[in-house]
């Protein structure tokens, strides 16, 4: 019986990847240069004579369709491919119907597999079992890495920290490579971070002290993990670096408000990007922090445009002190010119952060929003103070656009939106007269 | 000592060689690190610490700093530039059509505007480095601007107090020279009394710019204030001096170098022909050297002492008088001269003669015969030195080499009048389709030049200039890339002319 190709010679055409293989594969649908051949149900095969000692082994599956060859092209489908199909239609005599040679059979096996098992992820739902497995399975490691990173914190404090100015960053970056090999990315870079505080100057010791103590009782908390209430779990968990998945969170109830985009910070390290998009609830009167990833040559999503607002369900990641959050569903934003959001006074600013630390120790950085502050320049560096000059809090001195906010406020408060990390603050953009601009 | 000093010190000796006890402290973390004794040293340690650290991280409260008085800023008196105009500054101060910066900015202050907030601090830094900008820069700053500049060093030179000028005499010296200057073009005769007044008493250098002042409705009346600062003790003066007289056709200093000069260049008529005449002056007296001559010869110039100085009483010599003394026409003047040995004398004091007594029948006979010495253009008036052009080039583009006249053109100040602009974008055009095939010699120079034109050539014809230049159907040249920098720079400086107009 003479084989039923579906495929025409324009459909043969569409799936040239270009205009010259196709040419190519016309120079090839002479049957002499073609042994093997034979065909199947849907499935065709032949051994071309190529440019080789020995022929090209090319097959072909029609129904998705699929092709494999063993020459060297990186075409998809080669040349070779579709010579084979351009000659099944021409002279389908030439390819008579037979049994698959174990080549052709063995790849069909494995492709019929491959396909099973991703069916099978897509409609089952999550495994309990398996999962549950996968998480006592990492659990376990992290802990070995818990203990192993607090035996070695407990020696420095025997030896002192003074021993540490002699070393080099080699110590902090074994340890933290056996972090990462422990599955344990944030303690990873926790010990990064502390790298670093040797060199930064003048009370180093008294800084790094206090990190090694946070670090200590995250490792401490980790040891008692299923003693702690759940949201303090979750804090835990998420300081050592045991991902949550983002589709899990958004299964969950959010919180509908309109949501003010306070700005945007992105920082790269090793490859991959990272984004903090900080949002303002503007009737419930909270924070939420949307971060976002990009390795290599991803890209970051960048809807979410700073100054601008939009109505929608936002989730929270489980938590002490909700902050982390992903959007479940939004409308379209708009640019939003109320009142400045934030704080009245830098004093309430202050407490709203110290209330958020008391609950979750190992936050990093809280979002600062103020109504209205005076930027100034003082001895000490750049200042914001209070409207009514009363209290000050310092600019990181990484900020470079001091003059650039300066020079818009015009010495008259602005509202001002910033990064605070327990000692200064990072402007991310500022409201005057109405408009905002990034900083 | 403090607690947290004691834990501090300890963790940073280390606690292998020394024993370590939980501190007494008192209140809440006291409390808590009570319930601490009895666990190993270390965590003792570390957890004392990080009870601590959390008092401290949570008790925190905002410093109270003596903060430096800080009057706010005036509202704005000028309109701002429009948000378009603000997106052009911002991509010229990033470096983009940079070039284009010195025009942007006479622009926007010859329309009153100033610049927004967020972008004073790079453009008063850029003031800062390049001088030349500072005087652009200041009218577009606005009040916000000067209140800004007061904060920083570098910016001082933009806080300029609208003071009154009430007394002349307090005035900064920079300020009188324009204040001078601007009297000058309304009371000719007071702005000179002004100056009389107060000469004596001032300093040198002062005195020679306060004297080209008078150059603003320059007239006979000031003669002899002039004639008087010939005799001035600083060269400077003197030579302010000597260069104002010599645009007197009537003044004493013209007439007497008439005089010294009549009798040495003469002309021959024979049947056959006209020929210049020349015999060098013998010597130069005290008078001839008070007039404007100087004695020794410059160095490094290769010419001869008495013909040093013939040329440059010829300098002070006005030209249209040869055109009286000799009955002919300046070009049929510079046509006499052509070949002879004394062309290069006599040429170069005709134009620097020319360039203090500006006639627009000297200058295109001049610039068709010497197109290479076109400095002297740049002292006439745009409209002059255009009109002069105009008829000049055409001749020019058949009789000289592409690189001459292209250099001539891309040397001048932008031009405003569309017909030149016209002019020199068709011969470009020709230029470059005659260079299509074969490119000859000096081609890549004369392409260099080609970019160099967009600031010259008026920005209304960037329409005309892409239909003109660019051509979809002709095959790509190599002067592609340049003629579209060309192109690129004129529909800039277009686009932003027009949104700072509105």
């Amino acid at each position: 019986m003479a084989f039923s190709m579906n495929l025409t010679i324009e459909q043969i055409d569409a799936l040239a990847p270009d205009g010259n293989s196709l040419k190519a594969a016309q120079k090839l649908t002479q049957p002499d240069r073609w042994t093997g051949l034979g065909q199947s149900g849907d499935t065709i095969w032949g051994d071309c004579k190529g440019s080789a000692s020995t022929p090209y082994l090319v097959q072909a599956e029609l129904s998705e369709p699929a092709f494999k060859c063993t020459c060297p092209s990186r075409k998809f489908p080669c040349k070779h491919a579709l010579g084979l199909l351009l000659l099944a239609v021409h002279q389908p005599e030439a390819v008579p119907q037979s049994e698959a040679p174990s080549r052709v059979a063995d790849w069909l096996k494995s492709r019929a597999e491959r396909a099973e098992r991703a069916a099978k992820r897509g409609e089952a739902p999550p495994d309990p079992e398996a999962q549950a497995k996968r998480a006592a399975r990492r659990h376990n490691r992290v802990l070995d890495g818990v203990e192993q990173l607090n035996l070695w914190l407990c020696d420095l404090v025997r030896s002192g920290l003074a021993s540490l100015q002699a070393k080099g960053y080699g110590t902090w970056d074994t340890m933290a490579a056996r972090m990462v090999d422990a599955q344990a990315p944030g303690l990873a870079r926790q010990l990064r971070l502390m790298a670093a505080i040797p060199a930064s100057g003048e009370g180093w010791t008294g800084r790094l002290l206090e990190r090694i103590s946070l670090l200590h009782l995250l490792l401490e908390a980790y040891q008692r993990i299923d003693t702690l209430p759940e949201a303090t779990q979750a804090d835990v968990r998420a300081a050592v670096g045991i991902p949550i998945r983002q589709e899990d969170i958004l299964l969950g109830q959010g919180t509908i408000d309109q949501w003010i985009v306070l700005g945007r910070r992105i920082e790269e390290q090793d490859d991959l990007k990272t984004q903090r998009t900080w949002l303002w609830g503007a009737d419930s009167a909270q924070p939420a922090l949307i971060l976002d990833f990009a390795y290599r040559g991803q890209t970051l999503d960048t809807s979410l445009i700073p100054g601008t607002a939009f109505e929608g369900e936002v989730v929270f990641y489980p938590s002490a002190a909700p902050l982390r959050a992903a959007v479940k569903s939004r409308q379209a934003i708009q640019t939003y010119s109320g009142t400045p959001p934030g704080s009245i006074s830098i004093g309430d600013g202050v407490a709203a952060y110290a209330n958020t630390i008391a609950s979750n120790p190992w936050l990093e950085l809280y979002p600062l929003a103020f109504q209205q502050v005076l930027p100034l320049p003082t001895d000490a560096g750049w200042v914001v103070a209070d409207a009514d000059r009363q209290s000050v809090l310092p600019l990181a001195n990484t900020f470079s656009a001091t003059w650039e906010m300066f020079a818009i406020s015009g010495g008259y408060p602005i509202g001002l939106t910033s990064e605070w990390n327990g000692s200064t603050l990072l402007p991310l953009g500022l409201w005057a007269d109405g408009r905002y601009v990034a900083l | 000592m403090s607690v947290w000093q004691e834990i501090h010190d300890a963790a940073l000796m280390g606690i292998e060689r020394r024993t370590f006890e939980a501190p007494a402290a008192g209140g809440k973390a006291g409390a808590l690190i009570d319930q601490l004794r009895g666990a190993e040293p270390e965590a003792t340690l570390l957890g004392a610490a990080v009870i601590l650290t959390m008092q401290r991280r949570t008790g925190m409260t905002p410093a109270h700093v003596a903060l430096p008085e800080c009057v706010p800023a005036e509202a704005e008196a000028q309109p701002l530039c429009s948000h378009r105009s603000a997106q052009h500054l911002a991509r010229m101060l990033r470096g983009e059509f940079a070039e284009v910066l010195p025009e942007w900015l006479d622009a926007a202050g010859r329309a009153g505007k100033c610049v927004p907030a967020e972008l004073l601090p790079e453009l008063l830094s850029k003031g800062d480095r390049r001088q030349a900008l500072q005087a652009k820069i200041t009218p577009v700053i606005g009040r916000r601007g000067r209140w800004l500049a007061a904060f920083k060093s570098e910016w001082h030179y933009a806080v300029q107090s609208e003071e009154e000028i009430d007394n002349w005499e307090t005035l900064s010296h920079p300020a009188r020279v324009l204040y001078l200057e601007q009297l000058r073009a309304s009371d000719p005769a007071a702005a000179r009394a002004l100056l009389e007044a107060t000469w004596a008493s001032e300093r040198a250098e002062d005195r020679a710019q306060l004297l080209a002042a008078l150059k603003v409705g320059l007239g006979m009346a000031d003669e002899p204030f002039l004639e008087a600062a010939l005799d001035d003790r600083s060269r400077k003066v003197w030579a302010v001096a000597v260069d104002l007289l010599a645009r007197l056709p009537a003044s004493g200093l013209a007439q007497r170098m008439i005089e010294r000069v009549r009798p040495l260049v003469t002309l021959k008529q024979s049947l056959l022909q006209r020929q210049i005449d020349v015999s060098l002056p013998e010597a130069v007296d005290e008078q001839t050297v008070r007039d404007g001559v100087i004695q020794a010869k410059p160095s490094g110039r290769q010419i001869g002492e008495r013909q040093w100085w013939l040329t440059q009483m010829i300098q002070l010599v006005p030209p249209d008088w040869w055109c009286d003394e000799f009955k002919l026409s300046p070009k049929e003047l510079v046509a006499l001269i052509a070949k002879s040995e004394w062309e290069a004398l006599l040429a170069e004091g005709w134009i620097a003669a020319v360039a203090r007594y500006p006639s627009l029948e000297w200058c295109e006979a001049l610039l068709s015969a010497f197109p290479t010495q076109h400095a002297f253009l740049a002292e006439l008036s745009p409209d002059l030195r255009e009109t002069c052009l105009l008829s000049v080039l055409p001749e020019l583009v058949k009789h000289e080499s592409a690189l001459g006249w292209f250099q001539l053109i891309a040397g001048q100040k932008a031009l405003h009048h569309l017909d030149l602009g016209r002019l020199v974008l068709q011969h470009i055009q020709e230029y470059i389709k005659a260079n299509t095939k074969k490119a000859r010699k000096d081609y890549w120079e004369v392409m260099a030049l080609v970019d160099d034109l967009g600031m010259v050539l008026p920005p209304e014809l960037s329409q005309e200039a892409k239909n003109l230049l660019i051509s979809k159907d002709e095959p790509r040249s190599q002067a592609d890339y340049q003629v579209k920098q060309l192109i690129a720079i004129l529909d800039f400086r277009r686009i932003m002319l027009q949104e700072l107009a509105k």
